[in-house]
């Protein structure tokens, strides 16, 4: 049977509200549920039963920028975004192996709005670096926005999946109302005319390879992958 | 044995809103998402219709056709206005028959969802 994973979602300030989205993502199927902290990460939190996954998201004005970001939050966070807000940002996230997700703004007033292209889709392809898709940003578009998102975001899962770089798609929630189930989020997928099972890994399977994989990095006395110090 | 044309699927769904909605507002807002994501074609190809909504526990069931049942979820997924209060449609359930998805919904669990 798969797991599911929603691999974004935003804390509310409110404790309470952020115990009802705990219960809710349970109760809608998922066992792991990543939570953006953007600040330090808090440690004893209360988990009510779900795997709660630390993640940070970067948003670097510059590649230098980037490269001080993550060498203060790497070794802190299970899982690392990066927003990508130009191409100089992107290309540099797209090469660097402790980056685990690749985002792009939902940002069309652009005339040309960043998102990731072959340049990007091959660099990423190297490092095993996931794309990641979300919801929130489609279920709040109004049709026209919509209209252009899903555009731009089908030539990115075509690029994506060209090179076999893993896409995630997770809700974007940061309030309960905004959490959607599993097989709902991999149905908004028939937008951009991803197959049932392809979706549905990227509500499982994707989602918790990225996980499992930083999971062993952090653990102590690892170097790189397949080796140990004892 | 005569076999029928069309295959349905019945869905289970309750709703998660900030107000009290009717099932009549409930109903236009998934006709609409589907008419909005689909079009009249694709609309009309998903057959939905709505078997019954129950204002009290604020769930319901719609039917659609077998073939839509993922743009129908997709079209449910995709709310998150109803008459102006912020709400969301999950589904609890899916069967082939009416009966199967009371079964269904009577054994349910939580975090036990299809």
């Amino acid at each position: 049977m798969r797991e599911f994973a929603d691999l974004r979602v935003r804390k509310p300030a409110d404790p309470a509200e952020f115990e009802r989205m705990i219960l809710t993502a349970k109760e809608l199927g998922y066992r792991h549920l990543g939570v953006v902290f953007n600040g330090d990460r808090v440690t004893d939190e209360n988990s009510l039963g779900m795997d709660v996954i630390s993640r940070v998201e970067l948003s670097p004005t510059s590649p230098g920028d980037l490269l001080s970001s993550l060498r203060r939050v790497r070794d802190r966070f299970e899982v690392v975004a990066v927003d990508c807000s130009s191409k100089a940002v992107a290309r540099q996230a797209a090469k660097d192996h402790r980056v685990d997700i690749l985002m792009f703004p939902g940002d069309l007033s652009e005339k040309k709005a960043i998102g990731l292209d072959e340049q990007e889709a091959t660099l990423a392809a190297g490092i095993g670096c996931s794309f990641e898709i979300s919801a929130v940003e489609l279920i709040r578009a109004g049709s026209a926005r919509m209209a252009k998102l899903i555009t731009r975001l089908k030539k990115e899962t075509t690029s994506a999946r060209r090179h076999d770089i893993p896409i995630i798609v997770s809700s974007g929630a940061a309030s309960t109302i905004e959490l959607r189930e599993p097989r709902a989020l991999s149905a908004i997928l028939d937008l951009l005319d991803v197959e049932e099972e392809a979706a549905l890994d990227m509500v499982s399977i994707n989602p918790l390879n990225v996980v499992e994989r930083n999971r062993e990095k952090l653990k102590p006395g690892h170097t790189e992958p397949g080796v140990r110090r004892l | 044995m005569p076999v029928r044309g069309v295959r349905r699927r019945y869905i289970g769904f309750r709703v998660d809103a900030d107000t009290k909605l009717a099932g009549e507002e409930i109903f236009e807002a998934i006709h609409s998402k589907a008419l909005e994501l689909y079009g009249v074609k694709g609309a009309s190809a998903a057959s939905l219709s709505v078997i019954s909504y129950d204002g009290d526990e604020d769930r319901g069931v719609i039917r659609c056709s077998h073939e839509s049942l993922r743009r129908t979820r997709a079209a449910l997924a995709m709310i998150s206005i109803i008459s102006g209060s912020s709400a969301a449609i999950r589904v609890d359930r899916v069967s082939g028959t009416l009966k199967g998805l009371r079964l269904k919904t009577a054994k349910q669990e939580p975090g036990d969802i299809y």
